[in-house]
């Protein structure tokens, strides 16, 4: 089963950008509202589903995106994983 | 018919898509983009980005964060000229055919900080020869900058060159591109650019409201402006990243809308194609004006050498007086007097009076050019 991650950028156009090349690598994301735990900001984070941690690191290494937190979603916390 | 040949200033007709896609934002979605995670708002942060992307193909950015929203091109030559941090006695070399709205914040910057401007001369018909800027450079030299192309006469300067230069000698280039964007090919890279400025409003066929600044990784400019983000809101200091850091308020949604289809509009056409269309229409603009007898034309008179801009004056005819003729009694626009530029004036010797500019854009015709000379011709008489 892929494990469900939450990407934050500090830009929200860096937020669009991931989404795009994500996608295109065939992955499963979603824009959502940045969960309340991560950041008191009202802005929109990435949601994946992916089983390799590594893979969505490599990806966005390779378009230059560096996230500002790559959380993984273990029940109801979120656990920093970069 | 009424006729148009004022598109140096701004185009006009603008595609269909392009007042439909302003329409359709207005109608339909509504929200601020970066600001919250609703759908509206996610469909407008979506649109901003892929506006950039599509701006950054154009250009040969990489990185489409670091282009720049502001509200015309103006803007952005202000936000390179005043807030690249210059000193008492930093120098800067620039052309004597700048538009204002590089000449202003120059002079502003001579008075308050005393910098030092080396105006470069053009010949009467816009030249540069790039060796002139050579030979001004000096150690205290921080910054060079040149249009791309005149809005009075036309003349295309040779960026490319001049840019080689600016790089050997690690001085920053800013070109101001408003009236070459989107009527002929050209790539940052190549031409070293580190700052390029234009409008959205002329050759891209955007509508008024948007322009844009790009800005070379590794430049650090402060902002004109500081504010909301919709970023790092805990945070009391202006985030430092791009495009974040120059982009406080909101943003020109419906402008940047429009913005997108007539960048689209023209990827299309293809940017070689619309220069090849532009150079005959300009040729036949050139050959018919030669043939009117007290007619003057000023410029290069080569479609190889400038842009769809012909600026003419009759023999003893005020062109204010000739401008309100052609529009009042033949509905034609053109832009008569000084267009932003009295150096470009002085340079081809037509200060203070100014001249009567005819600029083409993608949407004239050779009937268009026809009714011109008639026009033309029986107001010489
Ligand atoms: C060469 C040049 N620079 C700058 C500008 C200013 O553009 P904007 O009106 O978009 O600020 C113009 C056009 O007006 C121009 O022709």
């Amino acid at each position: 089963m892929s494990d469900h991650w939450i990407i934050i950028f500090e830009s929200v156009h860096f937020v669009m950008k991931a989404e795009k090349v994500l996608k295109e690598h065939g992955i499963d994301v979603n824009l959502v509202p940045t969960p309340r735990q991560i950041s008191s900001d009202c802005g929109v984070a990435l949601e994946v589903f992916e089983k390799k941690q590594n893979k969505i690191k490599n990806i966005l290494q390779e378009n230059a995106l560096v996230p500002d937190g790559l959380y993984r979603k273990e029940r109801n916390e979120y656990i920093i994983k970069n | 018919m009424s006729i148009y040949f004022d598109n140096a200033s701004t185009s006009y007709p603008k595609p269909e898509c392009v007042f439909e896609a302003m329409k359709y934002y207005c109608k339909n979605i509504g929200a601020n983009a970066g600001r919250s995670a609703h759908r509206r708002s996610v469909y407008a942060s979506k649109l901003v980005f892929e506006t950039r992307e599509s701006i950054a193909g154009l250009i040969g950015a990489k990185d489409s964060s670091r282009i720049i929203f502001t509200q015309n091109a103006t803007e952005a030559l202000n936000l390179s000229i005043l807030g690249c941090g210059l000193k008492r006695g930093d120098h800067i070399i620039t052309s004597s055919i700048e538009h204002n709205s590089v000449m202003r914040p120059l002079k502003f910057l001579e008075k308050e900080r005393k910098i030092l401007v080396d105006i470069i001369k053009c010949d009467k018909n816009g030249l540069l020869d790039p060796s002139d800027i050579k030979s001004k450079i000096t150690k205290k030299t921080k910054f060079i900058i040149i249009n791309h192309a005149s809005n009075v006469i036309g003349t295309v300067l040779p960026i490319g060159a001049i840019g080689q230069i600016a790089h050997s000698h690690n001085i920053l280039f800013l070109v101001d591109a408003a009236q070459t964007i989107g009527c002929m090919p050209f790539d940052i890279d190549e031409n070293h650019i580190d700052l390029l400025a234009f409008s959205g409003h002329k050759a891209l066929l955007g509508p008024q409201g948007v322009g844009c600044l790009y800005i070379r990784e590794g430049i650090d400019l402060n902002p004109l402006k500081f504010g909301g983000t919709g970023s790092y809101s805990e945070f009391e200091m202006q985030p430092d990243f791009l495009p974040d850091r120059f982009e406080s308020g909101t943003l020109n949604l419906p402008g940047i809308s429009g913005l997108k289809k007539g960048i689209e509009f023209i990827k299309e056409k293809r940017i070689i194609n619309i220069q090849k269309q532009m150079h005959a229409l300009t040729d036949e603009l050139i050959n018919r004006l030669s043939k009117i007898e007290k007619l003057i034309i000023y410029g290069t008179r080569d479609k190889t050498l400038q842009t769809g801009i012909v600026s003419l004056n009759l023999n003893g005819k005020e062109p204010s007086e000739v401008g309100k003729v052609l529009d009042n009694e033949y509905d034609i626009a053109v832009r008569v007097g000084l267009h932003c530029s009295p150096q470009t004036h002085k340079t081809i010797g037509t200060f203070p009076k100014g001249t009567v500019r005819i600029s083409l854009g993608l949407f004239n015709t050779t009937e268009h050019i026809d009714r011109l000379c008639e026009a033309l011709c029986q107001i010489t008489g």
